[in-house]
């Protein structure tokens, strides 16, 4: 997936940029917690791990 | 001089044959200059820091695992250097607790020199934090680590490119195997060295409207703290209205001692 851009502003966006999350950047799905919340993802390189909340705020395209 | 400095080298240690080369562990009485590892989580410093110190502060690869600094020292040619090993950040403009050591030792703590760490196989990660480390002093060296594993994966890095880029030397390391290291810290005694204000290589491009609110915060924070590093950095944050900032400020404790760990080990 490739990220088109982040719902959200302040420290939260800043934070999830601070991690890698920026428009443009590819991302792939790793795992998943047993509840379904965090989800692992492989952007930049590393693996980061985002709550709902914040996975809600990253608008994202198949690529 | 040259002499003694033979005989009190580390004769086995790979950098005992570049130079003169000395683990103090924690013994930092004495040092001539103060030097901070900072980057990315998971980058190598505390690998770097152990193998420049003779400590064996553990060596975790998850983030998060080095929360407080630690601190070690060692000697290299004519200099004792104290080295800081601080908690690793994705940035100095969050608001964890274990970034705000980071950055607050790298703005209040005024190190001699900055080794920035950072894992090449994974470079386009490490440059936000490094980018903003640029804008606040010209103290820095880049130390590129894990050259080893990224030459396995066929990553090929153009250092000089960087290095002029980014406007400081650039280091390709293997903290691991120590490959690199005896021409990374003279590089960083180079730096440490230097006279005065080295000016960041990075300038903050501000928008006049900004710069136009920016600029007496500026000017009162001067006069509020004569020695601070780099007044606009921090007048940015009050602008945007970074808690931690305004509190320091709001009780006087603003780049005092406690920041520096000048009052743990003094």
């Amino acid at each position: 997936m490739q990220i088109l851009q982040l719902h959200n502003e302040g420290s939260d966006r800043r934070r999830l940029m601070d991690l890698g999350f920026t428009p443009g950047a590819k991302i792939t799905r790793l795992q998943t917690s047993p509840l379904g919340d965090p989800i692992a993802f492989e952007v930049r390189g590393s693996v980061i791990a985002l709550r709902q909340d914040q996975c809600d705020q990253v608008e994202v395209k198949p690529c | 001089m040259l002499k003694d400095e033979k005989n009190t080298a580390c004769g086995s240690c790979e950098l005992g044959a570049k130079a003169s080369f000395q683990r103090f562990g924690l013994n930092t009485t004495g040092f001539d200059f103060t030097l901070a590892l900072a980057g990315n989580p998971n980058t190598g410093k505390t690998t770097l820091f152990n193998r420049l110190t003779g400590l064996r502060m553990h060596v975790g690869n998850w983030p998060g695992k080095t929360v407080t600094q630690a601190v070690g020292a060692f000697r290299f040619g004519s200099h004792k250097y104290r080295l800081v090993d601080l908690p690793g950040a994705y940035s100095l403009l969050s608001r964890s607790a274990d970034e705000e050591v980071a950055r607050d030792f790298i703005l209040f703590g005024k190190p001699d020199a900055t080794v920035i760490v950072c894992d090449a196989t994974a470079l386009e990660r490490n440059l936000n934090l490094t980018l903003q480390i640029l804008e606040i002093t010209g103290r820095c060296v880049i130390a590129l680590n894990l050259m080893d594993e990224a030459e396995r994966r066929g990553i090929d890095l153009d250092v000089r490119s960087l290095a002029r880029d980014l406007g400081v030397r650039v280091l390709p390391i293997s903290a691991r195997s120590g490959k690199g290291v005896p021409e990374l810290l003279q590089a960083v005694g180079e730096v440490a060295s230097e006279q005065g204000d080295v000016p960041p290589p990075r300038s903050l491009k501000l928008a006049p409207e900004v710069k136009k609110a920016v600029e007496p915060i500026e000017a009162a924070l001067r006069e509020l703290h004569p020695g601070l590093l780099n007044a606009r950095w921090v007048a940015l944050r009050l602008l945007e209205g970074d808690e931690s900032v305004i509190a320091e400020i709001r009780a006087g404790t603003l780049g005092s001692a406690q920041h520096g760990i000048g009052g743990l080990v003094a």
